[in-house]
């Protein structure tokens, strides 16, 4: 698709139709609403175990997943959830999973750190940090071994970039000059170590040099930045150029997960992040380019509450999982 | 919710207790620490104090049955505490005394480590096949011989226990000692007139452990005189010397067995017992002393004996006697001895044997000390006091001249007294 | 590649264990695109144990993959490769180095299927020279097929000859789930009769070696030879001992070794990994809680790698695993009523 851009017009706008950008919204609001209530049933002793929510970085997962086609692929974090509904996912889907419902995305069996679409090309968040960069590379290798054409976009955050398979995996990826886009989500904590006191670079893209391959960074909460950047290291990928590392600047408004206290940061460094609400610079942004009017987003919004109420009502009335289920599908055949 | 009272574990290997007597009864009032019920083991009864304080209800176990431990036997109801049967108040299932099955009785005398077993292995080594065969052709374990480690039971050995009967006296397979002998039947067709007692605890536990001694170790009898007069002497100056102390006198007994505990010292390949594949040599002596209760005999050990001082063996020895009668030792006191002593001539008799206790090798039987004329070095008749003893020996870790070297080295110190007294 | 073929029919030459290796990956290679090959050093080095030998020649560097020495990483992006279409066999130049890619096989290989509810498969093979005896020392000569074999979603084999490696690494080539193979170091040069192409051997299946009435041994890689030496002496002196092969450590056949144990009464483990919480405890328990339990005329013997990393020295390196001496002397005890 060619870029007709003029000095100064938006990437986005350039890019993508009005429609798909309304979508973008309809998305960043699913994000959120979706967090928030999976917080609210949280908070009611409706979900069991813990979750790691990314309410502040609905901008950061929705832009790096606007490139992509649908049968590119994906693999994600414990902060995932916004990169599965940025891919595709349902949020009814999602919420089944979160309350351990046969019908979720994993049937029960893997909770809100491991949902997975392969079919939408969503190959799974991951409970371990830095879990999913090898595995993203390996399914780059499969794009290229097989000719495919399919560019994988690994997602982590500022803490597993000082994770071995961090570094090993992004050695491998430039050597064998695979399509893969490392994106790096640095919301300033790994879960309460700050970049400045863990990482001995100051920007994660600098370590890019050191594996030979284009590292950049950008606003996260700037959905034109961040589509644009994403969008050259993914072309440069499908072109068979070999992977890219992409450091999306953003921030986590709730601790690491449900224990967090905040004790290292401060209410105004929050208070201060989320005066900057990405989903309302977003909105702003397209009113002021006659994208959609006032009225429109705020129907989106509303659309959207219906369909997360849905979802949890959804989620509340699916089957638990039977027990004499349990060691199904460790394997595929099952052992005689 | 009222209080339980259970029939609790009091001793070592204890699976079930027998009610000897109840102080309370039904309805009555109870104060927590107060004396309830006394539980009959196999050496002593025990009392049973009572858990907490209110009335005692739903009484299920009554004097004479046999409760497992755990078991609950009453509740206590607090003042004001409705009155109603607790789940479990149903009499339990108690096996009156007299039908109690030998093999199930605690062999609380016992030395060796065999724990009653509540799974049905009733103590014996056999493996998994070797029960199974045994089962499917009829043949009882007990009766079988292991040829295994610890005495194992293995198929081999039950396939050849048909041919083990044979050759064996037949009174050989009866080391269950449950079996009747018929005399009751005979004395009903005879019209004899007669009473019966129930064998209790002790009784059993004696017929079960001196039957199988005797009829599974090897005895063999050591016969000796020996002159107690200089033994005698020393006692008295002993005595003398203790006089105004308000110590306890010293008794001949008392010497005997230091006596013993010495020759021990002297000769430990004779402080030793069997044990299937090893001999346990011990490194002390561990003298146990009968002394005879009401209704039975009860062994108490004097650990160490060698190392004590007379004194400490007589007050010990005087002690230990007191408890085993009025039922109060615990079973470590009379477990782990490693020889014998058996002295009837307060009773008059002359000598006699007696029967090991098993696994101890052997056991010394003294008679009563008389006056005899015997003759001096010159050939002379002299009055000497002469006692006889009769020493059992198990064949398997004794030999005859192993006996005889203990035996001769026993009447050394006892004539030789002074020698006793060094180390 | 998949209809079931009758080994009778094909005609067998003789291979060295490594060579059978290296012929089913070549027969993998060739007719099916999906498979790679893995590894440090496969290429041209021809692998530290020449296992791959000449193979990057005849496929290319691009089926035939050197892998920065990145354990990690490289299991990792073996598991991502199998998630998404490839049939990846990736070499451990060490089993002992199976360690630093814990984290990809233990909790992603391994639980990828189930925690997304059975959505996927992993198809991946990975492979592991492992055992000691050529003086490598602590690093590098250990036997953690125990380990792996703990971990629910992983399939561990263990084959001991080369007729049954080349048949059951075809056969892991078919399987949709992850599958571990521990090769014994000293079996590479061992010699056998191979069929030749194509031909599997079913994983989860033991194997008995010999027959016997008077007891069962059950071992793994080369401890089934060792076992089969001392069976020989044992016969000298009258002892008739089954030798049984497990083959698969994950998961156990019970049958075959149940079946036995109530034909011989008397079990024996040997292995070469640890004794200590090794994979004899799991046999033994397996019998011992099982129908067969009735049928035991002696206790269970394990012998196997004693608690201590394993020696350079090589007198000490051979006194920490079995021996035939040591298994001929204990099988004889425990079948004489000593133990």
């Amino acid at each position: 698709m060619a870029k007709h851009k003029t000095k100064n017009e938006p990437f986005a706008l350039t890019k993508y139709s009005p429609d798909q950008l309304k979508e973008a919204l309809r998305k960043m609001h699913l994000i959120r609403k979706f967090e928030e209530g999976a917080e609210d049933s949280y908070t009611r002793g409706l979900i069991h175990g813990t979750m790691h929510l990314s309410i502040g970085q609905e901008c950061s997962a929705v832009g790096s997943c606007m490139p992509l086609a649908d049968d590119d692929q994906i693999t994600s974090t414990h902060r995932g959830h916004g990169h599965c509904v940025a891919k595709g996912a349902e949020v009814a889907r999602m919420f089944a999973e979160f309350f351990g419902k046969e019908t979720g995305y994993c049937k029960g069996r893997g909770g809100s750190m491991h949902i997975a679409d392969v079919e939408k090309g969503n190959l799974g968040a991951n409970g371990i940090v830095a879990g999913g960069i090898p595995i993203a590379v390996g399914a780059a290798l499969t794009s290229k071994r097989l000719n495919t054409g399919k560019v994988v976009l690994c997602f982590f955050g500022d803490g597993a970039n000082n994770e071995g398979a961090f570094h090993e995996s992004l050695n491998m990826a430039s050597v064998w000059k695979l399509p893969v886009v490392f994106v790096c989500e640095n919301n300033k904590y790994g879960m309460s170590t700050s970049i400045e006191r863990s990482t001995a670079v100051e920007n994660i893209s600098d370590r890019a040099a050191g594996y030979s391959m284009p590292g950049v960074s950008v606003d996260g909460n700037d959905f034109n930045a961040i589509t644009e950047a994403i969008d050259t290291a993914v072309e440069r990928a499908r072109a068979g150029e070999g992977p890219s590392l992409v450091e999306s600047l953003t921030y986590r408004w709730r601790g690491h997960s449900k224990s967090d206290r905040n004790r290292y940061r401060t209410k105004d460094e929050i208070s201060d992040w989320m005066s900057k609400d990405p989903i309302v610079r977003f909105t702003s942004f397209l009113v002021e380019h006659s994208v959609l009017t006032e009225d429109e987003a705020e129907a989106i919004e509303a659309d959207v509450e219906a369909e997360i109420a849905a979802g949890i009502e959804f989620a509340k009335s699916s089957p638990d999982p039977l027990i004499t289920d349990v060691s199904r599908d460790v394997y595929t055949e099952a052992l005689s | 919710m009222p209080i339980e009272v259970i029939l609790p574990k009091v001793d070592m290997d204890m699976s079930s207790g027998t009610i000897a007597d109840w102080h309370k009864s039904e309805g009555e009032t109870v104060e927590e620490g107060e004396a309830l019920f006394d539980i009959e083991t196999d050496k002593a009864t025990m009392e049973v104090e009572s858990p907490g304080t209110g009335t005692l209800h739903f009484v299920t176990a009554k004097q004479g049955d046999e409760v497992p431990i755990g078991q609950a036997v009453a509740w206590i109801f607090a003042d004001g505490e409705e009155v109603v049967a607790p789940a479990g108040a149903t009499p339990p299932q108690a096996t009156s005394a007299p039908e109690q099955k030998p093999d199930e009785v605690a062999p609380a005398v016992q030395t060796e480590a065999q724990p009653t077993l509540t799974n049905g292995t009733n103590g014996t080594r056999a493996t998994p096949l070797a029960r199974r065969v045994a089962k499917k052709l009829g043949i009882d374990l007990s009766a079988v011989s292991g040829s295994g480690p610890r005495g194992r039971i293995t198929r081999a050995d039950v396939e050849a226990a048909p041919k083990q009967a044979d050759v064996a006296s037949p009174a050989a397979q009866v080391i269950n000692v449950g079996g009747k002998t018929g005399a009751e039947k005979t004395a009903q067709e005879l019209g004899l007139s007669y009473s019966t007692v129930p064998v209790n605890k002790m009784r059993s536990v004696i017929a079960s452990r001196l039957t199988e001694s005797k009829s599974t170790v090897p005895h063999f009898y050591l016969n000796a005189d020996v002159e107690l007069d200089a033994l005698m002497t020393m006692r008295a100056q002993m005595n003398s010397a203790l006089e105004g102390s308000g110590a306890k006198k010293i008794s001949v007994n008392d010497l005997l067995i230091k006596a013993c505990a010495a020759a021990l010292k002297a000769v430990p390949e004779a402080n030793a017992s069997w044990d299937g594949d090893t001999i346990v040599k011990y490194d002390d002596a561990h003298i146990s002393v009968a002394v005879s209760i009401d209704g039975g005999l009860v062994t108490p050990v004097v650990r160490s004996a060698q190392s004590k001082d007379i004194q400490t063996i007589s007050a010990e020895i005087a002690d230990l006697a007191e408890r085993a009668k009025s039922g109060k030792l615990s079973s470590k006191e009379y477990q782990g001895g490693s020889f014998s002593l058996s002295n009837l001539g307060m009773f008059g008799v002359k000598s006699f044997n007696a029967i090991i206790n098993p696994p101890e090798s052997m056991i010394l039987a003294v008679g009563q000390g008389t006056k005899q004329f015997v003759p001096d070095e010159q050939g002379n008749p002299k009055l000497a006091t002469v006692m006889s003893v009769s020493l059992s020996c198990d064949h398997r870790v004794v030999d005859g001249a192993l006996g005889a070297v203990w035996l001769k080295k026993f009447k050394e110190l006892v004539e030789n007294p002074a020698a006793m007294m060094l180390n | 590649m998949n209809a079931p073929v009758n080994t009778a029919d094909l005609e067998t030459v003789e291979m060295s264990y490594s060579e059978a290796i290296k012929d089913a990956m070549d027969i993998a290679l060739g007719s099916d695109e999906r498979v790679i090959l893995m590894g440090e050093d496969i290429g041209v080095y021809g692998g530290a144990f020449q296992v791959t030998g000449d193979l990057v020649h005849k496929y290319g560097e691009e089926r035939v993959m050197d892998t920065p020495i990145s354990e990690l990483g490289g299991a990792g992006v073996a598991v991502g490769a199998a998630l998404t279409g490839l049939r990846p066999i990736f070499e451990f130049q060490f089993s002992d180095f199976a360690t630093l890619a814990m984290e990809q096989i233990v909790n992603q290989a391994a639980k990828v299927r189930y925690m997304l509810g059975g959505e996927v498969s992993v198809p991946v093979v990975m492979r592991f020279p492992a055992g000691s005896g050529t003086g490598a020392a602590a690093q590098h000569s250990q036997s953690l097929e125990a380990w792996l074999a703990h971990v629910p979603g992983l399939k561990v084999i263990q084959p001991s000859t080369p007729h049954d490696v080349k048949g059951m690494l075809l056969q892991a080539l078919e399987d949709p789930d992850p599958v571990m193979i521990f090769e014994h170091k000293l079996l590479y040069k061992t010699k056998g009769m191979v069929p030749q192409g194509y031909y599997t051997v079913p994983i989860g299946k033991a194997e008995v070696r010999r027959e016997g009435t008077d007891v069962t041994i059950v071992a793994t890689s080369i401890m089934v030879h060792k076992s089969l030496a001392a069976a020989e002496e044992l016969q000298k002196a009258g002892i008739s001992a089954e030798v049984i092969d497990l083959r698969t450590i994950r998961p156990i056949d019970p049958e075959t070794v149940l079946a036995s144990v109530e034909k011989t009464s008397r079990l024996v483990c040997v292995y070469e990994g640890v004794k200590t919480l090794g994979i004899g405890a799991a046999i033994s328990a397996m019998v011992a809680e099982s129908h067969a339990f009735d049928f035991l005329d002696a206790p269970i013997l394990r012998l196997g790698g004693s608690d201590n990393p394993i020696p350079y020295n090589p007198e000490l390196e051979k006194a920490s695993v079995p021996q035939v001496d040591g298994i001929v002397a204990s099988v004889a005890d425990l079948v004489k009523g000593k133990i």
